[in-house]
């Protein structure tokens, strides 16, 4: 009996050294259901994971939704969480979830360390895995290179720009979420209102006194190649440049500022108060690695996070997210955007 | 007489008893407590009431000229859509108008489509690029191509767009009047104008105001038109209360405006509602005939009516066919608003059906419509009968108004509301916690759909003729009998387009599936929302299009099989 026990104790550390030596893409599910909630399953990708994750044991239910939503339902949810693992979204979310405790930390997957330095969170409450790149850009056939902004700050300081930028009317979107924190960041003042100095909402008010406000329902580069419209710069998002290029015909160029430009950082997180946390860090350890972010990246046109699966990117997604990174205090801008968001549709939008 | 029905003193009905837990229930725990808990968290959850968000909306030059637009377009509207909306009502059901059936399928197509589309549409025509824009600029090249912006603008699309309500409830209220009334009117030697306005259009009155409510609810809410040709002089309130209301700590702002909107719509709903009670108006004659269609008299009005009607149905027509037309293009060209044989392409269809073929999201969007459909529809019906039986008690007056309670808030709130009370255990929800369920979103979709659906069913039940009751009573009906065999059958045209308008408008729901939705089972509003916002995909602005046509083909089989039919039950006698 004695010598079954241990035998059975024996095959029991085996398998569990096994498991344990399984790393990256060779993690393996326990089909364990996981619900999941992103804002990044469009285009198929929620299926396309569904399916891949399915491959290797994982059972996933995906949830698939606005960054905002995705934000609002954890909250809203928090007595009794349904979401396990949460991915996609970008810093000022990630920063808020954890400042309301409803994110657990966890320790770095074996992928961390391939991550590029800074995008994780110091604190292990999400790791990254695709980045995006918020730029400014403009129609190159209409502006030449010389004549372009550098910076955001060009547009509203500038007269050749007065009314050739899109401004935004809706200020829930992240792309225009990190296009406002890049901005305010620059002048933040503890004793400032809302931790900005006067000089930086100076500088909001210009930019919504001199740019030309979107139209809702017509998108950015609708506005370029309109001969009726004025714009012929605003925000884009890095992957989103060439696709849109393709689909208006026009050839992109992007401003390179001085001080970076900001990222929207995807990353993965667990929702604390899951109950499957052992397949959530099994999920997380398979879902991070070079092999499964290079697919994604390959199927999808993303840019990984993960340096080795970032050679997987295409060319121009590489030379787009070399643009080096602005310097921003995630956390302040969480704590605060909401706040500067009102502010700036109460007092600068005209 | 068998059964001398009043004379008995009958025991207490415990049927009645249940239907009076049951509402007291469902509006504290379905209207008031989320609403309550919600208001409770975004106002004191950081230390009680203050009154900073009421100086920050003060002290807002946009937030104060937003919401005055909102209060100048509500009642113009009111006025310019039920002008039209009567005119439309009386070319296709009153006068004898050459081509009135096809005419009526243009005017109806308002019911197929809304919002960010249908406001393209009109700028396809009108806007800077447009046909009758680039038309105009051949005949005066010096004109402003922006010419189609402002409150104008606003009013006019809005004016076209917001009279899907009069082509169903007052077309019902029209084929109500008893022919009978008219022709005797006629003996006594009234002129055509004198019965219209004597006879007519008394009868329509009940109806006239459900809908004049609605509309003006419709323009005190817009939100496509004015964001899309409102230019920066004429945008409205209700865009705003919408990004407040999905941003953490501006939701406190939302609240108030909504309520300041909301209090306005109980205002005039409180003023209607007086006015409907002096008068019941009531055709009188015990054997209706059907209306006999009005050949116009005076040729040259004939004539100005013909033109009138043709002109309207062009209005109408031309945007609808312009989307369908556009939908078979890129967005390269949409955006550009230029039609080009070169550019047409059937690629978008191509990738909505493939992105759509996993079809369950229409199955689950189906069903959940349907049910909620079918649900508010009954809660409502068994919520006038009782109103009505029991004209004039305080209890029945607060249930009534209760309905109305989701009028006070937007959507997304009421959303928010419930789920941030029903993710822990309420007593009053038989300690079951609802997020997460398939149950939550069936109960929002019900909460948003009551006020319309009491409102205008409470019109209908007005509109009904209280000998038909006292008929049936005196042959010795009982209650229940009489309301199932002889009440509802005469309301059921009404419900039923109703509960067609209620289906079509849940089909597409974004606002509350967004919040409420079962991860496994995501709903078809939520699937095409993701579609046409993908960031991965540049072609959203194509896919819009495509999606609108998809729901014009859907919400037009819809209204063919249940307001088609009602249409016809309604003609009989």
């Amino acid at each position: 009996m004695k010598k079954l026990i241990a035998l059975v104790l024996s095959l029991i550390m085996v398998f569990s050294l096994s498991c344990a030596i399984a790393e990256g893409a060779d993690t393996k599910g326990t089909g364990v259901a996981l619900t999941i909630y992103t804002n990044s399953g469009s285009s198929g990708r929620a299926d396309w994971l569904t399916q891949r994750a399915a491959e290797d044991g994982f059972k996933l239910a995906i949830l698939e939704e606005g960054a905002g939503a995705v934000q609002q339902r954890i909250i809203g949810e928090a007595a009794n969480p349904i979401c396990d693992v949460v991915f996609g979204l970008n810093a000022i979310i990630w920063n808020d979830l954890i400042s309301r405790d409803l994110l657990v930390p966890y320790a770095a997957p074996s992928w961390a360390d391939e991550v590029s330095a800074g995008l994780n969170d110091p604190n292990g409450y999400y790791y990254a895995i695709v980045k995006q790149a918020i730029l400014l850009a403009y129609d190159a056939n209409q502006v030449s290179e010389a004549d372009a902004p550098k910076d955001w700050l060009d547009l509203w300081n500038d007269e050749k720009f007065y009314g050739k930028y899109e401004t935004q009317i809706k200020l829930t979107g992240g792309t225009t979420r990190n296009v406002i924190a890049g901005v305010l960041c620059r002048y933040l003042d503890p004793n400032g209102e809302l931790g900005v100095s006067e000089e930086g909402w100076k500088q909001m008010e210009l930019y919504y006194e001199h740019g030309t406000l979107a139209e809702s329902g017509v998108d950015l580069y609708a506005q370029m190649i309109n001969k009726n419209s004025p714009v012929l710069m605003g925000q884009m998002w890095s992957s989103g440049v060439t696709q849109y290029d393709a689909t208006y015909g026009v050839k992109s160029g992007v401003a390179i500022p001085e001080v970076g430009v900001p990222y929207a950082v995807e990353g993965v997180g667990i929702v604390n108060g899951t109950k499957n946390m052992e397949e959530a860090l099994r999920f997380i350890e398979w879902f991070g690695s070079a092999q499964i972010q290079g697919e994604w990246a390959e199927k999808f046109g993303t840019m990984p996070a993960n340096e080795i699966a970032a050679l997987k990117a295409d060319a121009v997604q590489q030379q787009l997210c070399a643009i080096p990174a602005q310097n921003i205090d995630w956390a302040i801008v969480a704590e605060y955007i909401d706040e500067w968001c009102e502010k700036i549709m109460l007092e600068y939008m005209p | 007489m068998t059964r001398p029905v009043s004379l008995q003193k009958r025991p207490i009905s415990w049927g009645k008893v249940l239907i009076m837990v049951f509402f007291t229930w469902f509006v504290l725990a379905c209207l008031v407590l989320p609403n309550l808990n919600l208001i409770r968290q975004v106002f004191f959850s950081e230390g009680g009431l203050t009154i900073k968000p009421f100086q920050k909306l003060l002290k807002s030059k946009r937030a104060m000229k937003a919401l005055r637009n909102s209060f100048v377009l509500a009642p113009t509207l009111s006025l310019t859509v039920g002008l039209v909306g009567i005119s439309l009502v009386l070319i296709t059901e009153y006068f004898d108008i050459k081509g009135s059936a096809v005419l009526r399928l243009g005017y109806m197509t308002t019911l197929i489509y809304g919002g960010v589309t249908l406001v393209s549409g009109y700028k396809f025509i009108y806007g800077d690029s447009g046909v009758l824009t680039q038309l105009l600029i051949q005949l005066f090249p010096n004109m402003n191509i922006k010419w189609f912006q402002g409150y104008g603008a606003v009013l006019f699309v809005m004016t076209f767009s917001c009279t899907s309500n009069h082509m169903i409830f007052l077309r019902n209220a029209m084929r109500t009047v008893d022919f009978q009334t008219v022709e005797a009117a006629r003996n006594m030697g009234a002129s055509q104008w004198r019965i219209l306005t004597r006879v007519v259009l008394p009868v329509m009155l009940p109806s006239l105001f459900a809908v004049t409510i609605l509309t003006f609810i419709t323009g005190l809410s817009a939100m496509s038109a004015p964001m899309m040709v409102g230019g920066t002089n004429f945008q409205t309130i209700n865009p705003m209360i919408k990004d407040f209301a999905n941003t953490q700590t501006s939701k406190d702002l939302a609240i108030i405006l909504a309520l300041i909107l909301g209090l306005a719509t109980m205002l005039l709903i409180l003023v209607m509602s007086r006015i409907e009670k002096r008068g019941h108006y009531m055709s009188v004659s015990k054997a209706k005939t059907k209306i006999v269609k009005q050949k116009i008299n005076n040729p040259v009005v004939n004539v100005l009516v013909h033109i009138y009607a043709y002109a309207l149905f062009i209005i109408y027509v031309m945007p609808v066919v312009l989307i369908i037309l556009f939908s078979f293009t890129d967005s390269k060209s949409i955006a550009l608003r230029q039609l080009s044989f070169s550019s047409f392409t059937l690629e978008n269809y191509k990738y909505l059906i493939e992105s759509l073929s996993n079809y369950k999201p229409f199955v689950v969007s189906i069903v959940y419509s349907a049910l909620a459909a079918l649900i508010v529809g009954s809660i409502v019906v068994i919520a006038c009968r009782l109103i009505q039986k029991n004209r004039g008690k305080k209890i029945f007056t607060t249930l009534e108004y209760s309905m109305m309670i989701p009028w006070l808030l937007p959507t997304t709130m009421i959303a928010l509301g419930l789920m941030m009370t029903f993710n822990v255990k309420q007593p009053y929800m038989f300690n079951q916690v609802l997020t997460g369920t398939l149950l939550i979103l069936l109960i929002g979709y019900v909460i948003v759909k009551l006020p319309f659906t009491m409102r205008m069913t409470k019109a209908a039940f007005f509109g009904l003729d209280d000998a038909l009751e006292d008929a049936s009573k005196n042959l010795g009906a009982g209650e229940l009998y009489t309301f199932r065999r002889v009440i509802f059958p005469v309301l059921l045209p009404t419900v039923m387009a109703i509960a067609a308008l209620n289906f079509n408008g849940l089909l597409q729901d974004y606002d509350m599936s967004a919040f409420l939705y079962h991860p496994l089972n995501k709903t078809l509003g939520v699937q095409i929302k993701s579609l046409t916002d993908d960031m991965g995909n540049p072609n959203g602005l194509a896919l819009t299009f495509v999606y609108a046509v998809l729901m014009m083909i859907i919400s037009s089989v819809v209204l063919y099989f249940v307001y088609g039919r009602g249409g016809k039950d309604n003609m009989k006698e």
